[in-house]
């Protein structure tokens, strides 16, 4: 039997007056992959928010790696978030943005594992080249080697595949099966469905903030809306 | 050890990254340097008042510039979305707070002595009478502005009129420490004649130690919000 690494009961997020989020009730197991499906506006990103303990919900329960939603410290060692947005600083070269990241986390970067992140994300070359030079691609790259430093039990991932060439969208999908294999569990959003559909192992879909489908992907209702 | 080593990496990267954009410490030594600039045209060449009025000029100028320093130093964090990743992987909330306070404290004094080295050029002034007292005015001065200054950039960060929320909620508070700081300084450039100079270190000393304390205890919810 399966670890469950994410619990929600009843979890709800309310922005002015219009829930984003609404009485979300799931379960996810250690090492499964998640696709999170919806139209835009379904509450995709304020879920992975949430979950990332950058949003406080409104209302309802949910535990993360054994831990309540607002015991923040212990979530963030174990589950790492990779927004719209990437977070990082352009005047910095690759290899001071890790550097960086490393240090305020309270994590001593060698050398060595700083090389092994920058190959695996194929920018060994540009380390020592500033971000702002980058393209968005390898921005988020980038971002993708600084989640991996920590070797996360959580990854959440908004929109993984976007502003990617061919090349970058079979890298992170060999990435997220990669930690698949590794126990890690990888919730992501995405509107790339023939990207994501070969991936996951469930499909969490939502309309309106509500919870409107969740499980394997070949049992998707008809009507249900991705 | 963990908050000592999250405290350098900001200050670290803030200087870095100021040392490479130049986007602040230029504006900033420029628009104090053009203030006292304008102002000697403005105000003739009396020399009895020139001197009269140099301190709280020059505390007037580095007030109103600072405010560029402390609006940028967590708005750069706003793009492309640093703010949020600054506040997940930071181990300590407090020690980036310090760290950012660290830097705009650093961009304030430069900006002072430069700016104090042209107030004595342009107006004429004689060199102080008590220099570690105008030192010591200065430090405990701008760390004050640092401190308060950079707790309220961090609350106005996501506000709609952040530029004019800054200086409307900062400035009042900032009053006792002016009013301090102006007479420690008037005291250093016209010697100890009432030996007052002492009190008015410490009464920015406390000050400065008030909110240091305070603003390091409220910054956590603030960042998270």
């Amino acid at each position: 039997m399966k670890n469950p690494v994410i619990e929600l009961k009843n979890l709800g997020h309310r922005y002015a007056g219009t829930w984003a989020l609404h009485r979300l009730s799931l379960q996810i197991d250690e090492g499964e992959v998640v696709a999170i499906l919806g139209p835009n506006g379904c509450g995709k990103t304020t879920l992975l928010k949430i979950l990332a303990t950058r949003l406080a919900p409104t209302c309802g329960e949910g535990t993360l790696l054994g831990h309540p939603l607002s015991e923040t410290a212990p979530i963030r060692k174990g589950v790492k978030w990779l927004g719209h947005e990437l977070g990082l600083y352009k005047a910095l070269t690759a290899e001071e943005n890790l550097d960086f990241f490393a240090k305020i986390s309270g994590q001593k970067i060698l050398g060595r594992q700083l090389d092994i992140l920058l190959e695996k994300v194929g920018l060994q070359k540009n380390r020592r080249e500033k971000v702002a030079a980058f393209s968005t691609g390898m921005k988020k790259r980038l971002s993708l080697a600084r989640i991996l430093m920590e070797n996360p039990q959580i990854l959440l991932f908004d929109e993984p595949h976007t502003n990617l060439d061919q090349e970058g969208k079979k890298r992170m999908s060999t990435l997220i099966l990669e930690r698949k294999k590794a126990g890690c569990t990888v919730l992501f959003s995405s509107h790339d469905h023939p990207e994501t559909i070969p991936l996951c192992d469930k499909i969490l879909a939502l309309n309106h903030g509500r919870l409107v489908y969740f499980g394997p992907p070949g049992q998707i209702p008809k009507d249900v809306i991705l | 050890m963990n908050f000592l080593r999250c405290f350098f990496a900001v200050f670290y990267k803030d200087l870095l990254s100021e040392l490479r954009q130049k986007e602040i410490l230029n504006t900033l030594l420029f628009f104090g340097v053009l203030i006292v600039f304008l102002f000697s045209f403005a105000l003739g060449t009396d020399p009895g008042l020139l001197k009269k009025i140099s301190p709280g000029l020059l505390w007037l100028v580095i007030l109103f510039s600072s405010v560029l320093a402390l609006d940028r130093s967590f708005q750069a964090e706003l793009e492309e979305g640093c703010l949020d990743h600054l506040v997940l992987y930071a181990s300590s909330q407090r020690a980036l707070f310090l760290g950012k306070t660290a830097t705009n404290f650093c961009a304030i004094l430069i900006v002072q002595v430069v700016t104090a080295f042209a107030m004595m050029i342009l107006f004429d002034l004689p060199a102080p009478d008590d220099f570690p007292l105008l030192a010591a005015a200065f430090l405990l001065g701008d760390l004050g502005i640092a401190v308060l200054g950079t707790f309220y950039a961090a609350l106005t960060i996501k506000t709609r009129a952040r530029q004019a929320m800054l200086p409307l909620l900062l400035f009042p508070m900032l009053i006792p420490l002016l009013l301090s700081a102006v007479y420690a300084t008037q005291t250093a450039m016209e010697g100890s004649l009432t030996n007052s100079g002492g009190s008015w270190l410490s009464l920015l000393a406390i000050y400065d130690l008030i909110f240091l304390t305070a603003c390091t205890l409220a910054i956590e919810p603030l960042l998270e919000t």
